[in-house]
C-alpha cells in the first residue's frame, strides 16, 4: 500500500513538473494528485464534473510532449477554446482547467510548470549567481497570452538559470557544449625526456642508485603540453577552449612521486654529474625486485582546460594524460662502472 | 518589450488568479501595502524604495518570502477563513495558491493517508520552510533587480496537516526544489511573492 502511495505521489509530482511523459490513461476513483505548491493532495474525480470527458481529461497531462495552458474555464473559453477542448483536474472541492496548446519547437518549447515558452537566452548572459554551476544554462520564459484568433503574443519575459535543459528544448548549455568540444581534443601524454637516455646497445634506460635522474618534457607540442585552442559552435553555443598542462606528476616506480610545474630541463653532457635544477630524482634502491628488473616511470600531465562562450559563460575542466617508460636501476659495483653523467 | 506589455502580462496573470480564486469563492489578488516604516528596511510588508543593488533586492525578497510562508502557516493554523493577511505579501499565482490552500483547510475535505476524503475543515501546525540554493535579480517593470528568483529546496517537514477526524493528511514529498519569484511592486512600494514554480525534483 505504502509503495503504491509513494509511486502515485512520485508520478503525480513528475507529471506536474513535466519531467516525464505520462500515459494518457483515464483516472480512476483511487487516483489522487498532490500539489507541491500547497503540499495538499486531492482525490481525483472523474466525469460528470468534467465538462468534456476524454482519455486524458482527469489529472494533469505531462509536460512534453503534451502542453497545456492553465486558466479558468471562462478564461479559456474567452480565449477561444470550446468546452470540448478544455480539460479539467477535479479534486472534488478544487478544480483546475487547462487547454492543450502548441508545444513549440526544439529551440522554444512550452513549459507546463512555468506556463510559458522557454528558450535559451541569446547574447551575453549575466554573471552566474553563487550556487549555480558552470553547467547551467540561462533561459528566457515568455508568457502565453492568446490574442484574437488564438495566436500567441509576447506579453512578458522573465529569465531563469537551470542546471538542466528544460524539457522539449534541444539545445546545449555552454558547459555541456564545452564538455563536448573538449572531448574531441586529442591530448596525449608527454614525450618523456630522461637522463639516462635509452642506450642503443641495451635497448633501454639504465642508471644507478644515487645517480641523478633528470626528467623533462621532450619536444613539447600543443597536444602534449599546450596551449592547445579550439573554437567550435555546438548546439547553438560558440565555445573557445584552451588546454594547458599545469604540471607533471612523475611516478618513479619506487613508491615516490616528483611533481614538477615546468617542462623540466633537458640534460646535456655539460651539466656533468649534477641534479636537475628543475625536475629530477635519485633512486636509493635497485630495480631488481621489479617485474623485468625495471621501474616503470609514469608521467601524468595535469591539464587545465579553460573555456569561454560567446554568451559570456566560462569555466574550467581538469584532465590528465599519461605516458611511461622503463628504467633499470643497478647498484654501483666498482669504479669501472661508475657513470660520469646521468646519461650513464 | 514595452512596460505596458509587461504590465498587461501581470494584469492577465492577476486576472487569471482572480478567476481561479473564484473557483473557491475567494477574493482576487489585490496587493495591499501596510503602513510605511519610518526607517525603510527590507522587511516584509513595509514600503521600501526600489532596490539599490542585487544584494539588497535578494535580501528584501528573502525576507518577504519567509514572511509569506510564515503567514500562510498562521492563516491555515487559524482555520484558513481569513486570508487577508496574505495580501500584504503575495500577488498573482503565489497569492492564488495561498488562498486556495487556506480555503481547502477551511472547508475540507482533507484526503488522509488512507486515501479517504474526510469531510470538514482541516487543522494545521507549523509552516513551510526553504533553503536557498541560488538567488539572483533581473529587471522588472523598469526596476533594476525588480524580480528576484530564489532557487531553493522547499521543506514542508515541519508543516503538519490533519483531517477533521484527527487522521494525518496525505502529503507529497516534503522536500522538493522550487524557483520562487518575488517582485518589487512599484505602486505599493513593497516586495511581493509572485510565483512558486515547482521543479519536481527531490532535494
Amino acid at each position: 500500500m505504502l509503495k503504491r502511495v509513494l509511486a502515485a505521489i512520485t508520478a503525480a509530482i513528475a507529471l506536474v513538473a513535466g519531467s516525464v511523459v505520462a500515459t494518457a490513461a483515464p483516472a480512476t476513483a483511487a487516483d489522487f494528485w498532490c500539489d507541491p505548491q500547497t503540499t495538499v493532495c486531492y482525490m481525483t474525480i472523474s466525469a460528470p464534473s468534467d465538462p468534456a470527458p476524454n482519455p486524458d481529461s482527469n489529472g494533469w497531462t505531462a509536460g512534453a510532449p503534451t502542453c497545456y495552458y492553465e486558466n479558468s474555464q471562462s478564461g479559456l473559453m474567452q480565449l477561444g477554446w470550446t468546452e470540448d477542448e478544455i480539460r479539467v483536474f477535479d479534486g472534488g472541492n478544487y478544480q483546475r482547467f487547462y487547454a492543450i496548446i502548441d508545444c513549440g519547437g526544439p529551440t522554444s518549447y512550452w513549459s507546463n510548470v512555468r506556463q510559458c515558452y522557454v528558450f535559451m537566452v541569446d547574447g551575453v548572459w549575466p554573471a552566474r549567481p553563487a550556487g549555480v554551476s558552470q553547467e547551467a544554462g540561462y533561459y528566457g520564459c515568455i508568457m502565453f497570452q492568446a490574442g484574437t484568433g488564438g495566436s500567441p503574443t509576447l506579453p512578458g519575459q522573465s529569465n531563469f538559470w537551470s542546471e538542466t535543459v528544460p524539457p522539449g528544448l534541444q539545445v546545449l548549455t555552454p558547459g555541456r557544449a564545452a564538455a563536448m568540444l573538449i572531448a574531441t581534443f586529442q591530448l596525449r601524454g608527454v614525450d618523456i625526456g630522461m637522463a639516462p637516455q635509452v642506450n642503443p646497445a641495451w635497448g633501454h634506460r639504465r642508471s644507478y642508485v644515487g645517480i641523478p635522474v633528470w626528467l623533462w618534457v621532450d619536444n613539447p607540442q600543443p597536444l602534449t603540453w599546450g596551449p592547445y585552442t579550439e573554437t567550435a559552435t555546438l548546439g547553438g553555443q560558440t565555445i573557445t577552449a584552451t588546454a594547458q598542462v599545469t604540471g607533471i606528476r612523475w611516478n618513479m616506480g619506487d613508491g615516490r612521486e616528483v611533481v614538477c610545474g615546468s617542462p623540466g630541463t633537458s640534460y646535456s653532457a655539460g651539466y656533468g654529474l649534477t641534479d636537475s635544477p628543475t625536475c629530477g630524482h635519485r633512486y636509493d634502491r635497485t630495480s631488481q625486485n621489479q617485474p623485468g628488473d625495471r621501474y616503470t616511470v609514469t608521467a601524468t600531465s595535469q591539464w587545465t582546460v579553460t573555456w569561454t562562450s560567446l554568451a559570456g559563460a566560462n569555466g574550467t575542466v581538469n584532465l590528465t594524460t599519461s605516458s611511461s617508460t622503463q628504467l633499470e636501476i643497478n647498484e654501483i659495483q666498482s669504479v669501472n662502472v661508475t657513470p660520469t653523467t646521468p646519461n650513464g | 518589450m514595452t512596460t505596458k506589455r509587461i504590465i498587461t502580462a501581470l494584469t492577465a496573470i492577476a486576472i487569471s488568479g482572480v478567476l481561479l480564486a473564484g473557483c473557491t469563492g475567494t477574493a482576487g489578488p489585490t496587493p495591499t501595502a501596510t503602513t510605511a516604516s519610518p526607517t525603510p528596511t527590507p522587511s516584509a510588508g513595509t514600503k521600501v524604495p526600489p532596490p539599490a543593488n542585487e544584494a539588497e533586492a535578494i535580501e528584501a525578497a528573502d525576507a518577504v518570502l519567509t514572511q509569506y510562508f510564515d503567514t500562510r502557516g498562521e492563516v491555515n493554523a487559524a482555520g484558513g477563513t481569513d486570508t487577508s493577511p496574505l495580501e500584504a505579501f503575495a500577488t498573482g499565482k503565489a497569492l492564488e495558491v495561498a488562498v486556495n490552500d487556506a480555503s481547502h483547510i477551511a472547508e475540507g475535505p482533507i484526503l488522509n493517508v488512507d486515501q479517504v476524503n474526510v469531510e470538514g475543515p482541516g487543522k494545521t501546525e507549523g509552516a513551510i520552510k526553504y533553503e536557498t540554493v541560488a538567488a539572483y535579480g533581473q529587471p522588472w517593470e523598469e526596476v533594476e533587480n525588480g524580480l528576484v528568483t530564489i532557487n531553493a529546496c522547499q521543506d514542508a517537514t515541519d508543516y503538519k496537516v490533519w483531517a477533521s477526524d484527527g487522521s494525518e493528511a496525505l502529503r507529497p514529498d516534503a522536500r522538493t526544489t522550487f524557483d520562487y519569484q518575488v517582485v518589487y511592486d512599484v505602486e505599493s512600494e513593497t516586495w511581493l511573492v509572485y510565483n512558486l514554480i515547482s521543479l519536481g525534483e527531490s532535494c
